[in-house]
């Protein structure tokens, strides 16, 4: 951990922030002037640590948006987004990709493995680009993909695996860095009901059992109705929660 | 990231897309085949040649002689006509003497010879075939035989017209059929134009066959029948031919002593014949042809020859880096979605940059790899031919050919650095584009 992370926790602790505090946030894409796109309409956002939250809006809605701008994928044009007490619009490229790669952990709907990588070095590879040795990347991701029930088959490829084992393999990569949010947009969108049902387990457990803060993105609100709270958007702006 | 992890990834995406990598090395491995090649034949040409010099008399090894001054332009060459050798033109034994003198310091050896023809010697026990030769002294060094017995021709026997002859063991052996010592012994050898020949023997030197022309016929004459050489002090044999001072020696080879410089020696020696005898000659002018620069003549061929064909290599290595931009343009845009989960899971731009150009780079090398290794095969097959043929086509010459076959070993530093040079440099603008792609532009790209 840097300087400023630690200087963020601190602030956090003194200021009493939330792990997630965004205000006003907007997003308006350039498509050649004048015609410019708002995709945020000042959105305000507050996701405590330990939280369970979903996002839940049509497709257009604009969670995707918000899902980049939370997971420091993209920058808002204008308002204010502290993530642990950091202030992420001001930083450089190279600060977002160290954000993404020690505070975030993504869960993609379309799993995201790398091809012909095996499932442990795709969970390693966030550990790798973190600068950490062979040694403990190993003893970490064979912990984790023991705890989502996949250590027997840590040496296949993802295309030996079906979406529901990719899923878990993902959700082994997204802890590896012990993040302090899991993102996931739409986790269950790729797969059947049984192993929908299976990964969401996970999620309740990572959440009941070591406090994850973790926030779900997906159109389904019978998915959301299980997280602790919903925030519904519509049309760029939070309507609910 | 650690580097050896991105040589991982290199070698998995090339190992994925095995003929595309292949096709895509080609440019390189044919330029990097011919360089190697030719810097492999060129470079053997010129160990054997020098070898082979050494095996003569090495670099110290000139000829001297006398040249009429040539006219410059050719109307001048159409009236021309080769003046006369006067007496005061002709190099002369006594000249030589003189330099030799002059010259004790710096020159191992002055050495002239006249050829006198053959004869054919005959006793009870045997009969041979020799070829008379008024040598003077410095036949040894000339010849690089070796006595085994007695002397060589000196200065001395020379300046006495002394008749004093000698023979090869070969001759001894076979034709005066003696295992003792022959030295004292009379022989002579009866010459059909210059009568009967009369020399007592000094000396027996070893025969061998490569330095006298014999290879060829080595090995299906016998030994017995072989024809050897009986060398004679140079001025008894020019007597019994009947010449005289007008006579000029035509050339003679200077060997310069192995601690003097033989450029120095040669630029001095010329120096020394025109101040002493054509200072004011309008005809004739002294000349001095060393081996160490007709070996440069044939190193600047060589090298003429590399530089030729690597500006070809050079081109075919630009056409082949950009082959590799090409490939890689296109490998960061099937893996663009890649690059976007990488990015999202942390890799920086650096990171990314890194990994293509790694492969970039990996991808040239393994073509300059595979270039060098076929080059070096290439050389080494053509170089043997080359010599096969030399000692096929002319046998007479090849008892003196000492084949070396070694590829220039800068020439393959030069080609690997030049493999990674061209990976950088048609590998930096993909990997670059690569790098600056927006995380949610890759993670969406279709």
């Amino acid at each position: 951990m840097d300087g400023s992370t630690t200087e963020g926790k601190i602030e956090n602790k003194i200021n009493n922030c939330s792990l997630i505090r965004m205000r006003h946030i907007v997003k308006r894409y350039y498509i050649g002037q004048p015609n410019e796109l708002e995709i945020l309409h000042g959105i305000d956002l507050d996701v405590e640590d330990g939280e369970f939250v979903s996002i839940v809006g049509e497709s257009g809605s604009g969670k995707s948006t918000l899902m980049n701008m939370i997971g420091a994928l993209d920058r808002p044009t204008e308002g204010e987004y502290f993530l642990e007490g950091e202030d992420v619009g001001s930083l450089s490229d190279e600060e977002l990709s160290e954000i993404r790669n020690r505070k975030i952990g993504f869960v993609f709907q379309n799993f995201c493995l790398i091809s012909r990588t095996s499932a442990i070095e795709n969970v390693e590879l966030p550990m790798l680009y973190a600068g950490i040795g062979k040694r403990e990347r190993r003893r970490r991701a064979t912990e984790l993909l023991e705890m989502v029930g996949m250590g027997e088959r840590a040496d296949h490829n993802p295309n030996e695996l079906s979406g529901g084992q990719k899923q878990r393999v993902a959700i082994a990569r997204a802890m590896i860095n012990d993040p302090a949010i899991i993102l996931a947009d739409e986790p269950t969108g790729a797969l059947d009901s049984k192993t929908g049902r299976m990964v969401m387990d996970i999620f309740h457990e990572l959440h009941d059992k070591q406090k994850k803060t973790i926030v779900l993105i997906t159109h389904s609100r019978e998915l959301a109705r299980e997280t602790e709270r919903m925030i519904t958007i519509a049309d760029g702006e939070i309507v609910d929660g | 990231m650690p580097f050896i992890e991105n040589i991982r990834l290199a070698f998995r995406a090339i190992r994925v897309n095995k003929l595309r990598s292949f096709l895509t090395m080609l440019g390189i491995i044919i330029g990097i085949s011919s360089v190697i090649t030719i810097t492999t034949i060129g470079n053997s040409l010129q160990k054997t040649i020098a070898s082979t010099m050494n095996e003569l008399a090495g670099n110290n090894l000139m000829y001297g002689m006398v040249q009429p001054y040539y006219p410059e332009t050719d109307e001048e060459w159409d009236a021309w006509e080769m003046p006369e050798l006067t007496e005061n033109d002709a190099l002369t034994y006594d000249k030589l003497i003189a330099y030799k003198k002059a010259f004790a310091d710096r020159v191992k050896a002055v050495f002239v010879e006249r050829d006198m023809g053959t004869a054919v010697y005959e006793t009870k026990a045997g009969k041979s075939n020799v070829s008379l030769k008024g040598a003077s002294a410095g036949f040894t060094d000339i010849y690089k035989v070796k006595m085994i017995a007695g002397r060589s021709i000196s200065d001395e026997d020379n300046e006495k017209k002394a008749p004093v002859c000698v023979v090869s063991d070969l001759f001894v052996k076979y034709a005066m059929g003696l295992e003792e010592n022959p030295i004292g012994k009379k022989v002579v050898f009866p010459t059909g134009e210059y009568g009967s020949v009369t020399a007592y023997i000094v000396g027996v030197y070893h025969y061998e066959a490569k330095v006298f022309n014999d290879v060829s016929s080595n090995k299906s004459i016998p030994e017995k029948n072989i024809q050897t050489v009986v060398a004679l002090p140079f001025t008894y044999v020019w007597d019994l031919m009947g010449f005289d001072e007008t006579d000029g020696i035509d050339f003679f080879n200077i060997v310069a002593g192995e601690q003097a410089d033989a450029v120095a020696v040669k630029n001095e020696t010329v120096a020394y014949f025109d101040k002493m005898y054509y200072a004011d000659n309008e005809n004739f002018h002294f000349e001095c042809q060393d081996m160490a620069s007709q070996m440069g003549i044939i190193n600047n061929v060589l090298l003429v020859l590399t530089l030729a064909v690597s500006v070809i290599a050079g081109i075919s290595l630009i056409v082949g880096g950009v082959g590799v931009m090409n490939i890689m343009l296109i490998s960061v845009m099937e893996r663009t979605r890649e690059i976007g989960v990488r990015k999202a899971l942390g890799a920086k731009n650096s990171h990314i940059r890194a990994q293509f150009l790694v492969e970039s780079i990996i991808l040239c090398l393994l073509g300059g790899v595979i270039g060098i290794a076929i080059g070096l095969f290439n050389g080494v097959i053509l170089s043997n031919v080359a010599s096969s043929l030399v000692s096929m086509y002319a046998a007479d010459v090849a008892g003196y050919l000492v084949v070396t076959v070694r590829p220039s070993i800068p020439a393959i530093l030069i080609s690997v650095g030049f493999s990674v040079a061209t990976g950088i440099a048609f590998g930096y603008y993909p990997a670059n584009r690569a790098a600056k792609l927006e995380p949610i532009d890759a993670l969406r790209y279709e």
